[in-house]
């Protein structure tokens, strides 16, 4: 099975530090309005959004290493697997014939990194099931030309 | 081109009703002269607007059906123009509501196999219409398939005559039919939770009409409950919970009489055909081609009369199809394994291959994690006695056991039959090829035990269409899905 661009942790660890900044930032502002003028309490002032945001960092820091370890994904003779996840350990499979459409999505993040996302569409209640993240721009636009011609077109 | 019953616009200024006369309504009853002046003025709103906006919506609908399409013309100000072929319309469903019956109309609505956008509805047209329409469009359908039978429109092929596996495909015969027993029956062992919390929302309302709060009246009542000692209130409020029981018992009795009256199930051409209702009548058409699954279900107190349902879940896109569609709403367990049998040719597998055991132990850690958390924080509050609730925990044991045993799986042919419940049971059979997506999932704590859920995904319509079996042996699920993915590749 494959692998992603190494360079995808990059993206991560700015999303999760992203996430914790506007986390411990929320925080602040609450405990500035809400609590601090209403109840009295021991804990000084924005230590709890220090913690988080320090929280954040180490998360940071570990996770997506792990997560890029554990992340494959393989297209094989009539289906495309992926196989993810750190805690929870998911792999889902899917026949070329049930995809309905494919994307190339690129954020800004991925822009930077020369990156793209491919999601795969079926007709299934849960959407977009497949999604790989971090693979280089010219290489998910090949795989969606690809898999395109597979494209089913039988109805279900 | 045609237009609309007129009686439409009747029904619309009706229905519209609530949307004026309650603003109005509001403003008159706390009076003033200048408000008086404005429930004047919004009276006049209805009168000036709501009523020719009707008319005019009336006058500027527009439909036409000839041998190819469906032609629908609408807007006042802003004109649309749709136009249905023929060929893409999946379903005829013809809804009647009460006030509806009353005026003689009907709605016609044409499901079609692109989004809910698509669709179109005739709202209203006479129910003879409605007939007239559905028998068109079904007779067209079908000589316009039979002259080219592929590539009608972008390649999309339409087969009328259903797959292989649907038995019976001439008849128009009624398969199934609920008798005014069965239905009274059907009702006496629903007793839905819904109708009982709406009941006890209804009784907490009955006070303030029976007595008003500064009546002396009230006052007694106080003084009366005030003056009762423990067992006396306890004889009074258990008084009151049978009251409400008994009322929301009989409540859902008139319900579900109401929904199902003389239900009946026809097969022809490959399409089931439901019909149902006293108050509002409901017509709903099933194309067996479009079955993704289908569910038998019962609960405990029915699987001990023998009781089950069944519904079917169809590829959904339009809102019509959210919901399941149930096909037999209540019927003996022998009588829906042998419509099974002739609908679709299949018979449900006898046994099934369990779970693994260790999903107790795991279902009982997580009950018990749960049960200690509120536990605690029920001693924290209300004292040390809280502790006798430290009982359930076998009670916990015993439902995670329950719970392990009526979870199952199995391959039979080509579909993957899926049970679970305690008190809510249910049996899901999903023919392999319908299948779209094939995922396993381990959590943390499953992989400890070497277990696994696998989600088996369809195109059926909302959650109904996302079955699980859950904490399944990691080999077990390997293997299961080798044998899904083989069956599929098999079948297609």
């Amino acid at each position: 099975m494959n692998q992603l661009d190494p360079a995808v942790k990059n993206i991560w660890r700015i999303n999760i530090i992203m996430r914790y900044v506007f986390y411990s930032l929320a925080f602040l502002v609450v405990e500035w309005l809400l609590i601090s003028p209403n109840i009295v309490w021991n804990v000084p002032f924005g230590l709890i959004s220090a913690l988080l945001f320090a929280f954040g960092l180490t998360w940071a820091v570990i996770i997506p290493i792990y997560r890029y370890k554990y992340w494959r994904f393989a297209i094989e003779d009539n289906e495309i697997r992926i196989k993810y996840g750190v805690f929870t350990r998911v792999t889902t499979t899917a026949p070329f014939v049930r995809i309905q459409h494919i994307d190339v999505q690129q954020s800004i993040l991925d822009r930077m990194h020369g990156l793209a996302k491919l999601i795969i569409y079926t007709a299934g209640s849960r959407g977009a099931d497949i999604l790989i993240p971090g693979l280089p721009l010219e290489y998910a636009e090949d795989m969606r030309d690809s898999l395109k011609d597979l494209i089913s077109t039988e109805e279900f | 081109m045609k237009r609309l019953h007129p009686n439409t616009i009747i029904y619309r200024v009706i229905v519209g009703a609530p949307n004026y006369l309650i603003p109005a309504y509001l403003i008159y009853s706390n009076q003033s002269r200048y408000e008086e002046k404005l429930f004047f003025i919004l009276g006049l709103f209805a009168l000036i607007f709501v009523i020719p906006v009707a008319v005019l919506n009336y006058y500027f609908f527009k439909y036409e059906i000839n041998e190819t399409e469906v032609t629908i013309k609408s807007g006042i100000f802003a004109k649309k123009q749709r136009v249905i072929p023929l060929s893409k319309i999946q379903n005829i469903n013809i809804e009647q509501n009460f006030l509806q019956k009353i005026l003689r109309i009907t709605q016609l609505k044409l499901e079609t196999a692109g989004d809910a956008t698509s669709e179109a509805a005739l709202q209203f047209i006479s129910y003879k219409e409605a007939l007239n329409i559905q028998d068109y469009i079904q007779a067209k359908k079908e000589s316009i398939i039979s002259k080219e039978p592929i590539d009608i429109i972008d390649g999309t092929t339409l087969e009328v005559v259903p797959a292989a596996s649907i038995n019976a495909v001439e008849t128009t015969d009624e398969i199934f039919k609920l008798s005014n027993r069965e239905l009274l029956r059907f009702g006496m062992l629903r007793f839905r939770p819904v109708v009982l919390l709406f009941m006890s929302w209804l009784y907490s309302f009955a006070q303030p009409f029976l007595f008003n709060n500064d009546s002396e009246e009230f006052d007694h009542i106080i003084d009366f409950f005030a003056s009762l000692n423990g067992t006396e209130l306890v004889f009074y409020l258990s008084v009151l919970v049978v009251a409400v029981i008994v009322t929301s018992w009989l409540a859902d009795i008139v319900l579900t009489v109401n929904r199902y009256y003389k239900f009946s199930l026809r097969l022809a051409k490959g399409k089931l055909h439901t019909s149902f209702g006293f108050t509002s009548t409901k017509r709903g058409t099933i194309p067996l081609k479009r079955l993704q699954s289908l569910t038998l279900r019962t609960n405990v107190i029915k699987k001990y009369f023998d009781f089950y349902s069944l519904d079917i879940q169809t590829a959904g896109f339009g809102e019509n199809s959210v919901k399941p569609e149930a096909v037999v709403p209540f019927s003996k367990k022998e009588k829906i394994l042998k419509l099974i049998e002739d609908i679709f040719d299949f018979q449900l597998p006898d046994s099934l291959k369990g779970i693994s055991p260790l999903s107790v132990r795991r279902a009982f850690i997580k009950l018990a994690f749960f049960h200690t958390v509120v536990l605690t924080s029920l001693v924290y509050f209300f004292g040390y006695y809280m502790f006798v609730i430290a009982l359930f925990y076998p009670i916990l044991y015993y439902y995670a056991h329950l719970r392990f045993v009526n979870r199952g799986y199995i391959i039979s042919g080509d579909k993957l039959a899926v049970k679970q419940g305690v008190w809510f049971k249910s049996l899901t059979v999903i023919p392999i090829r319908k299948i779209q997506t094939f995922r396993i999932h381990q959590t943390i704590f499953q992989r400890r035990l070497g277990l696994a859920t696998i989600n088996v995904d369809t195109a059926a319509a909302g959650i109904t269409g996302d079955i699980s079996i859950i904490d399944i042996d990691l080999r077990d699920a390997a293997r299961l899905n080798q044998d899904i993915k083989s069956k599929f590749f098999e079948t297609l």
